[in-house]
């Protein structure tokens, strides 16, 4: 097992510029999800670190040993490809034998790891088919399998369950996490789906445009987003973001000037008047403050849609221009198009510099 | 009743297209006298014109010249030409397009038009008259280059990105991991290969001589139309049949191919 060190990341197509200088310490037995928008560099990180692609400049540390130059075959590493990239004419016991094969490991050997790894994965029945008589599901874990074979250093994961149902996504995620906590191999993940990445990391980076966002656990990113960026990005529904004035009392005022809070006491003293986007979660806006509680302070809005998920309604509604979500208790939902107060919860607000989008906790 | 007429028509212009080789091989099992008639049987079946044949000219030893030609630059052309469109469809370096449009160039000049800078060549090389001649102008070719091309770049790259991981080569990719699953293109590539290659009779007639090394086509041709057939029709169609005949076995073999290998072609114009 191993660690794995990103330093001063970049990679350039001519004049593009496609990843630009990531850095990633990522420990032992680690689970990090690289996540971020479609051409925010994740994927070609990801190749860079199999030697997929060449590293235009920086450092990447497999365990103790700097291998910018090595091949991807002698890195010690096991990748899992979106579309599974099995080979259609090799049965599946040939598919997963076949790098062990090219090392030329024992016969005897190949055909103990191959059936461990078969059965590890729910394949056993499975290893003299082709990949072309298998269902979705099944050819992703013969990926997951000769992946395991291998017994590498580290996993890396190119969008696995991308090609998936819903239904059998959530129960790959669920394997492929504890697979990777039973056999303790660091693993890299590429997704564009924060659930995904919420659910599945110990740590998270998130990524747009080539540079990294920020690189922590889910729970604190979700908390403390370093920027609007990360803070969009991470959760479903998204943040609400309002941007406006606050001013030297510490009132703060949309941009259509229909909404004021007053955030006298929750905000840092040090924090000057200025413009700001003001975020909030749609599980802080509450459809009623039947407890009293002091944090939460009442706002007006017309209900424009209400969306019933079972265990809660989503409500959209606008404040001026900007469309914002509820996250509600069913029974405390309103109907559509009728006035509704709600009430926002004021020591969970998240605050951004408007010209910079930096969170002012930074 | 529309449907009936349709296949009355088919099969009329079905016979039309065959008639004339059921009447090459029926008029190649006849007398000599009876072959002006139209009959689609054979009139007094003989096998004389084949049995004068094979008297008059080496035709075994050019049938063994042909198959051993157009083997070779089929294989050839398969190796080399799905090499050349690996490289143009999967690896990044430069003036990777520009080879590209110029390859396509190439296919748009007519084989005369290079044939004396290539018989020039063979003579420089000392190739005349020696199966090299035969064999190494076709090695590459331009539109099978082209097939290849199109079809690597059908094929996704993360079956390549395992592969590498794994440990292949760029040979062990291109061989182990591509050709397996190129078989229709590697059929289709290798049909007209072996086709063109065995009807080609134009360069033969340039760059050989010596009758030992013809290839079947050139014989038979220069046969039929050199005087040494001594104007017998039976003798010219015996040896027309026997041209004709290992390109119909190879068609009835891979009937389903060859149509596809045809359309492709087709689509090259």
């Amino acid at each position: 097992m191993a660690e794995v060190f990103l330093k001063n990341f970049f990679k350039r197509y001519g004049e593009v510029v496609a990843v630009s200088d990531v850095s990633l310490h990522i420990h032992d037995k680690e689970f990090v999800v690289l996540v971020g928008p479609s051409g925010c560099g994740k994927s070609t990180t990801l190749r860079m670190i199999a030697g997929l692609e060449d590293i235009t400049s920086g450092e990447l540390y497999i365990g103790e040993k700097q291998v910018n130059e090595v091949a991807p075959k002698d890195r010690d590493i096991a990748m899992v490809f979106q579309n599974y990239a099995l080979y259609p004419h090799m049965t599946v016991f040939q598919n997963m034998g076949f790098g062990l094969r090219l090392k030329k490991v024992p016969k005897k050997e190949i055909k103990e790891r191959v059936e461990a790894a078969a059965e590890i994965v729910g394949l056993t029945p499975y290893l003299k088919r082709k990949p072309g008589t298998l269902s979705g599901g099944q050819r992703q874990r013969v990926a997951l399998g000769r992946a395991i074979v291998r017994n590498p250093k580290v996993f890396l994961f190119d969008e696995p369950l991308s090609n998936l149902d819903a239904k059998l996504r959530v129960q790959m995620r669920m394997e492929i996490s504890k697979l990777q906590r039973t056999l303790g191999v660091t693993t890299i993940y590429v997704t564009h789906d924060q659930t995904e990445a919420m659910s599945m990391a110990d740590r998270i980076a998130v990524m747009k445009d080539g540079v990294l966002q920020q690189f922590d656990t889910p729970m604190h990113m979700y908390d403390h987003p370093a920027n609007l960026f990360v803070a969009g990005f991470i959760g479903s529904p998204a943040m609400n973001m309002l941007p406006g004035k606050l001013d030297e009392l510490k009132i703060f005022k949309d941009a259509s000037g229909l909404f004021t809070l007053d955030l006298n006491g929750y905000l840092p003293s040090s924090i000057d008047a200025g413009e700001y986007v003001l975020g909030i979660r749609p599980e802080n806006i509450r459809g009623d403050n039947r407890l009293n509680n002091p944090f939460y302070v009442p706002i007006q809005i017309l209900a424009d849609v209400v969306e019933p998920m079972g265990s809660d309604s989503y409500l959209y509604f606008k404040i001026g221009d900007i469309s914002m979500t509820a996250r509600l208790r069913p029974e405390t939902a309103p109907q559509e198009q009728t006035a509704a107060t709600l009430y926002i919860d004021r020591s969970k607000i998240h605050f951004f510099y408007a010209e910079t989008g930096l969170n002012i906790k930074n | 009743m529309k449907k009936f007429l349709f296949y009355i028509l088919l099969g009329l212009a079905a016979f039309a297209f065959l008639y004339p080789f059921i009447w090459m091989v029926s008029a190649s099992l006849s007398e000599e006298r009876s072959i002006t008639d139209v009959s689609l049987w054979p009139v007094a079946l003989t096998f004389d014109h084949y049995i004068k044949l094979f008297e008059n000219i080496p035709i075994a030893g050019s049938f063994v010249n042909s198959v051993f030609v157009a083997t070779i630059v089929t294989f050839g052309v398969l190796v080399f030409s799905s090499m050349a469109g690996y490289a143009l469809a999967r690896h990044r370096f430069k003036g990777r397009n520009l080879l590209f449009y110029f390859l396509l160039f190439t296919m748009t000049l007519p084989f005369q038009l290079t044939l004396i800078p290539n018989y020039i060549l063979m003579v420089q090389f000392g190739w005349t008259n020696s199966f090299a001649a035969l064999i190494f102008p076709g090695l590459l070719n331009a539109f099978a280059i082209l097939l290849f091309r199109q079809h690597f770049l059908s094929i996704p790259q993360d079956l390549i990105d395992a592969a590498r991981i794994d440990g292949c080569n760029e040979w062990r990719i291109l061989f182990q991991i591509l050709w397996p699953v190129s078989v229709p293109t590697l059929i289709t590539v290798g049909i007209i290969t072996f086709m063109t290659t065995w009807n080609d009779v134009l360069w033969p007639i340039i760059v050989i001589r010596e009758e030992h090394l013809m290839t079947m086509p050139q014989l038979v041709t220069l046969f039929a139309v050199g005087g040494r057939s001594m104007g017998q029709i039976g003798m010219k169609l015996a040896s027309a049949t026997l041209l004709a005949l290992p390109i119909i076995i190879a068609y009835l073999i891979f009937q389903k191919h060859f149509i596809q290998s045809m359309a492709a072609s087709g689509q090259k114009e």
